[in-house]
């Protein structure tokens, strides 16, 4: 192979293009996480749902922001329904940290193979919202790849701001800092999950019809996302999110290099070594202060 | 009640003599049928059913009983299974042989994971952690295509070799040998039950628990929590390894998804939760319910995921300690 400066360039920001996906999607998960203490497992199904709504949207209104409109909008609703009428009932049980997982665990399985039966097992792609490719020298690449990055690490800063300024972010970081002292103020820690738990399926619902021109469209598509949302949360220190921007786009850049030396087969247990290893080391990950602290 | 709850936490049963031994008849009465029956199809599936039991009595050792939420004892089965069909075809080690190098191969692993993730009691790097790990056997298992022939599934995996009994009589293990089979599972399966009954009547099975329920009152009795967490999860490995290497010579065609994917521990995790976690017979009786429902949806095909996951959900929201459930 032969590796000129300009493929590895063009691999790196191929990198950041997917790392900038893991990152919407380690921030949705480390969203539920540092305010329900809650490992979503099926967090990459609000992700294939997400692409559905796009596929489906786009195929009566062939207008890529309305997709993204509607899937952020449908997947939203279907994971606040989640959260308000399953997951939260889960709070009586006795073992009441494992059963959300397990009860998580159920509500992938249905969604996706529900999918399965509802779709189909077809891969479905489709055009590029913007056409052409930027060209600087011999380095090469699709306007759609940059204006995923624009729109995600946009829609990541306009989510920051929202929990920084905002007194509805306010009331987010507060619960997830302390839900009895929340609580007490006044702050209807119930509704603040919901809340969160549909901010982050739609996270994961914008992100999935951003790269559903990429990836293709399919019932597993969620699975490997899932863990790649975990691995990013964990590498990125479990609550904290900008640590799970940062490593978001950490694993995708590793990812793509690793690809670049080996073979695409060998991308996954390469980051899921990394997962290990950093368990090993650090395992408060990058940064690991919790998460209402650092944002 | 209260006295009582303690009395079976602890593994006794209340009953006494009597109910114990009607419970102990009843079950060995059930063992048997399959085989009075004698329908192949029926042992077949009796025969998965009691590989299936060990998963899970294995799994709520860990999960259960000891706090350990692993999502990742799939990979000791296929691990197992592996090792079985390696040993087997690629270096002609008699399956017997392979049986024992597959349990010891999967208790390394075990070991091996333990001692890195168990450090960590938090119950979301216990579970990313080994979900990370199943993750990476079953992927390297589909890539490394020159050994394990990927996901095409690896074939012709030798059955057991016959046993020479006395007075020239062989105890044949042919494939069409549906009744031995069986009857190796169930002794499988009851070896695994009694050390696991074992383990928790013993001073160990009072620590787990200990572990489980207060770990830090625990720790400050002067318990070691990660040595026991170790202890019960390399056994988890054993027990595995064991059963997978027997799965591999029954069905004799094994493929990474089949050993190894994530929806063995989701069906693992729903029995044990729909029969009881941290209960002593609720994985028994989730695994059996569920095989049972899983046969009798069969002709609904797609459907049984489904059924799976709803049965997860409903039990999480109306049962969630179980149908034996005591907590």
């Amino acid at each position: 192979m032969n590796l000129s400066a300009s493929l590895v360039l063009e691999q790196v920001v191929n990198g950041v293009v997917t790392g900038t996906i893991y990152a919407l999607v380690g921030a949705g998960l480390t969203l539920v996480y540092g305010t329900m203490r809650v490992l979503n497992f099926a967090h990459g199904e609000f992700f294939m749902l997400g692409g559905y709504v796009m596929l489906l949207t786009i195929a009566v209104i062939a207008n890529p922001t309305a997709g993204i409109l509607v899937a952020a909008v449908i997947v939203f609703c279907v994971a606040a329904a989640v959260q308000r009428f399953l997951l939260r009932q889960t709070h009586r049980n006795a073992d009441a940290t494992f059963a959300p997982i397990a009860l998580t665990l159920g509500v992938s399985v249905v969604l996706q193979s529900g999918a399965l039966l509802v779709f189909g097992e077809t891969y479905q792609s489709i055009n590029y919202f913007v056409e052409g490719t930027l060209r600087i020298g011999d380095f090469r690449i699709a306007w759609q790849r940059i204006l995923i990055v624009i729109v995600g690490l946009g829609l990541i800063a306009i989510l920051a701001g929202f929990l920084r300024f905002t007194m509805l972010g306010k009331a987010i970081r507060a619960t997830a800092q302390d839900p009895d002292a929340a609580r007490a103020v006044g702050v209807p820690i119930g509704l603040v999950h919901t809340l969160v738990f549909g901010i982050s399926g739609a996270l994961a619902a914008i992100s999935a019809a951003l790269v559903s021109p990429l990836f293709a469209v399919s019932p597993w598509m969620g699975t490997t996302l899932t863990i790649k949302g975990f691995i990013v949360t964990v590498l990125g220190g479990l609550g904290s999110f900008p640590g799970s921007i940062m490593a978001g786009i950490i694993i995708g850049v590793a990812e793509s290099i690793t690809v670049m030396l080996t073979a695409s087969e060998w991308r996954e247990p390469f980051s899921l070594l990394l997962l290990l290893f950093v368990l090993l080391l650090r395992p408060q990950g990058l940064m690991g202060a919790p998460w209402s602290r650092v944002t | 009640m209260v006295t009582r709850d303690v009395i079976q936490r602890a593994g006794l049963h209340v009953g006494q003599g009597a109910r114990r031994f009607t419970f102990a008849v009843l079950g060995l009465a059930a063992l048997a049928a399959p085989v009075l029956i004698g329908d192949t199809y029926l042992l077949t599936i009796a025969t998965q059913a009691m590989v299936i039991v060990v998963f899970c009595l294995s799994w709520n050792l860990a999960a259960g009983f000891c706090g350990t939420k692993s999502l990742g004892h799939q990979a000791f089965f296929g691990i197992g299974a592996y090792v079985a069909a390696l040993t087997a075809v690629d270096y002609g080690y008699s399956p017997w042989i392979g049986l024992i190098a597959a349990m010891i191969v999967a208790g390394l692993a075990a070991g091996l994971l333990g001692a890195v993730i168990l450090r960590l009691d938090t119950l979301a790097f216990t579970a990313i952690g080994t979900l990370a790990f199943a993750e990476i056997v079953r992927i390297s298992a589909a890539n490394f295509k020159e050994f394990t022939r990927g996901e095409l599934g690896f074939w012709g995996i030798p059955p057991l070799p016959d046993i020479k009994l006395p007075f020239g009589r062989t105890l044949n293990f042919d494939p069409g040998a549906f009744v031995n089979y069986y009857l190796l599972s169930v002794l499988i399966m009851l070896a695994v039950y009694a050390s696991y009954r074992f383990i928790l009547a013993s001073r160990v099975g009072l620590i787990i628990r200990a572990i489980r329920d207060a770990p830090s009152a625990a720790q400050a009795c002067g318990i070691n929590l990660a040595r026991y967490k170790l202890a019960v999860f390399i056994w988890g490995g054993l027990v595995l390894g064991l059963s997978g290497a027997f799965y591999a010579y029954q069905i004799r065609v094994i493929s990474p998804s089949s050993v190894l994917g994530i929806d063995l521990i989701v069906s693992v995790l729903a029995m044990t939760v729909v029969g009881g976690i941290g209960t002593i017979h609720g994985p028994i009786v989730g695994a059996i319910a569920l095989t049972a429902l899983g046969e009798l949806l069969r002709p609904f095909g797609d459907w049984r995921m489904v059924v799976d996951g709803a049965i997860i959900i409903a039990a999480m929201l109306y049962r969630p300690n179980g149908l034996l459930g005591t907590r």
